[in-house]
């Protein structure tokens, strides 16, 4: 909890030293200045956390297009604050602007890189670098579990019928988690809140990449809005409750795992906070903290994602499928495919001893270890 | 159960570097189950249950065949995969490197005993005795002492260990196959017959070392099929004439 703390401080000295970057609109008569676009385009236009758009090059049909319906984090205006009129003239307004470029920004300068289509490759190439060790690790873990040892089994079993029990238990133990279900309704209802959460959070990106590729903000009463929204505040939820448990779970250190666990917490923490603040501070006035606090959140979720197949979150698949490989294995045995034996108290154990017997053989006499019997199975 | 699992906290007052493991040789092992006995004996498992198994295995074809006893049981590894496939952090790492699960918050996922390469971690939904469950020692005293329906396996009897004992394997081993002790202590019998034994080139080996779970039980190969070049004698040796019918 210690560790969590200090990860706080240094939050709160990131937000500190980064100095706040919102230009203070200034009054003045023209249709431009007084606008909420100074915010973020800055009040000669020479971009803020938006980009410049004095002297713009968009044709006047692509500007109001983009006033309309927003872009990026640009959200859309509607008629009603901005008219078509008083857009036009802004237009001409805009064109007629001088370029300075010495005031263009550097909060504009590092936005400028944080695209939708930047932001998806970063993170592009920092899911392949997490599945490719997620995968990695994940085979070794099937490995453990012997399923090459049972093959044979399998054959016998049928593939197919393996394959339906598995997706059985990947659904019932797995998503469903019904051993805590079973155990503790408190546990799985907090634990659901970051698993479903965080189901719902993904659902939500693809919705979004399917409804609005552009990534335009949303008014808050809008669907692909507010889901992603009360998604992010339940993992939030479930993560305090976890960091609690972790404070007061005097047992919860099994002397080996312990600092892998709170890696994962606290990275999962400071993602999702940082994103609500983001959001929160966006709908606020003080736009100049968005940048900040928005980087702090890709940097937190790049964290997150890369140290993944490392940490506790690798649970998340690991769990389920050595769950469903128990299942799997119990079905067989319980099929009885002439194995040999009727029962098995830990499933798997008779193939995971014929690779006992097989590995001592191969280090003892070589050359006899293309035959092993196991002459019973205890 | 809980009972006689000492958790690690009570471990931290009493801080040791000790790193217990266990050395079988298989050149000593005669197959005889003592061992499977005495430990289902003194943790009083259910029916087919066996915390400590040993592998009858033939290997080869007439005439050149070989049988080989490997006594099996947990490996208290140093990498544990059961441990960090546990999704309740119910198996807990003592600092002399003895793994256990805690029977209390067990809740019977059965992630673990996938995750087990050697298959040594028992789950089973629902058990049988030997005598009638109404008998009274099977009701008084062998039932209560387990939970049911969370996974278990071999503590190293990490009750005894406590109490300065050997485990009740290594104590019933009539012909002292199973060395048990500290292997940081370089005075231990284990540390000791390991240096013994290498004077022979006797070097000890783990099982599934490829599984990367890094044992700490260990094996020493049966005297059958060692090199006698490294007793000293001659390089090879003597080759029995090919016999024809």
């Amino acid at each position: 909890m210690k560790a969590v703390r200090g990860w706080f401080g240094i939050l709160a000295l990131l937000c500190a030293i980064i100095p706040a970057l919102a230009q203070e609109p200034m009054p003045t008569k023209d249709l431009y200045s007084t606008s909420s676009c100074v915010g973020c385009h800055g009040i000669n236009a020479m971009g803020g956390l938006g980009p410049p758009i004095a002297k713009t090059k968009l044709s006047a049909e692509e500007f109001l297009q983009i006033v309309r319906h927003g872009k990026g984090m640009m959200p859309a205006t509607p008629p009603e604050q901005l008219s078509d009129t008083d857009t036009q003239s802004m237009y001409r307004e805009l064109e007629n602007k001088e370029w300075k470029p010495a005031e263009i920004p550097i909060s504009y300068k590092v936005g400028a890189l944080l695209t939708t289509r930047n932001v998806a490759k970063i993170f592009l190439v920092v899911f392949l670098f997490a599945a490719v060790f997620g995968v990695i690790g994940w085979l070794r873990w099937v490995r453990l579990a012997g399923l090459k040892q049972m093959k044979p089994a399998l054959r016998r079993f049928g593939y197919g019928r393996a394959i339906g029990v598995a997706l059985q238990s990947l659904f019932v133990d797995g998503f469903l988690v019904k051993s805590l279900w079973d155990k503790n309704k408190a546990r799985w209802f907090a634990h659901g809140l970051m698993l479903y959460g965080m189901c719902g959070l993904a659902l939500a990106d693809i919705l979004i990449q399917i409804f609005n590729p552009t990534r335009a903000d949303l008014a808050l009463s809008d669907p692909l809005k507010l889901f992603p929204i009360i998604c992010g505040f339940l993992v939030l939820l479930g993560v305090v409750y976890v960091m609690i448990r972790y404070r007061n779970d005097e047992f919860i250190d099994n002397g080996w795992t312990l600092g892998r666990d709170y890696l994962f917490v606290t990275l999962l923490f400071h993602t999702v906070l940082s994103g609500i603040l983001t959001l929160a501070i966006n709908r606020s006035t003080s736009h100049g903290w968005v940048m900040p606090i928005y980087l702090y959140h890709l940097v937190s979720i790049t964290a997150l994602i890369v140290s993944a197949p490392f940490t506790r979150f690798q649970h998340a698949w690991v769990v389920p499928t050595m769950i469903a490989l128990t299942r799997v294995t119990e079905a067989v045995v319980a099929a009885g495919v002439d194995l040999g034996f009727e029962r098995e108290p830990s499933p798997g154990r008779h193939h995971k001893s014929e690779r006992i017997a097989i590995d001592v053989i191969q280090r003892v006499a070589p050359d006899l270890a293309d035959k092993v019997r196991l002459r019973y199975y205890p | 159960m809980t009972s006689v699992i000492a958790r690690h906290q009570e471990l931290d007052d009493n801080p040791s570097m000790a790193r217990m493991s266990m050395l079988i040789d298989l050149t000593r092992c005669i197959g005889c189950d003592a061992c499977t006995v005495a430990c289902k004996q003194e943790n009083g498992t259910p029916f087919d249950v066996f915390f400590a198994r040993v592998l009858n295995v033939e290997a080869g074809d007439y005439p050149d065949v070989m049988r080989l006893y490997i006594p099996v049981l947990c490996n208290h590894c140093e990498d544990p995969p059961c441990l960090k496939a546990c999704p309740n952090k119910a198996i807990v790492k003592r600092q002399d490197g003895i793994v256990l699960i805690d029977q209390d918050r067990c809740r019977g996922t059965g992630a673990c005993v996938s995750a087990c390469p050697y298959g040594n971690i028992i789950l089973q939904k629902s058990e049988a005795w030997y005598l009638n469950p109404d008998e009274p020692y099977e009701r008084d005293f062998v039932k209560p002492r387990l939970a049911s329906g969370v996974a278990r396996k071999c503590t190293y009897c990490a009750h005894r260990v406590d109490e300065g004992l050997d485990p009740a394997c290594v104590v019933a081993c009539p012909t002292t196959a199973r060395i048990f002790g500290d292997l940081d202590d370089s005075e231990s019998r284990i540390s000791r017959y390991i240096v013994e034994e290498g004077k022979t080139g006797r070097v000890p080996f783990k099982l599934l070392p490829e599984a990367g779970t890094q044992p700490s039980g260990m094996y020493l190969g049966p005297m059958s099929e060692q090199d006698v070049a490294t007793l000293g004698q001659a390089a090879e040796p003597p080759v029995a004439e090919e016999v024809t019918l």
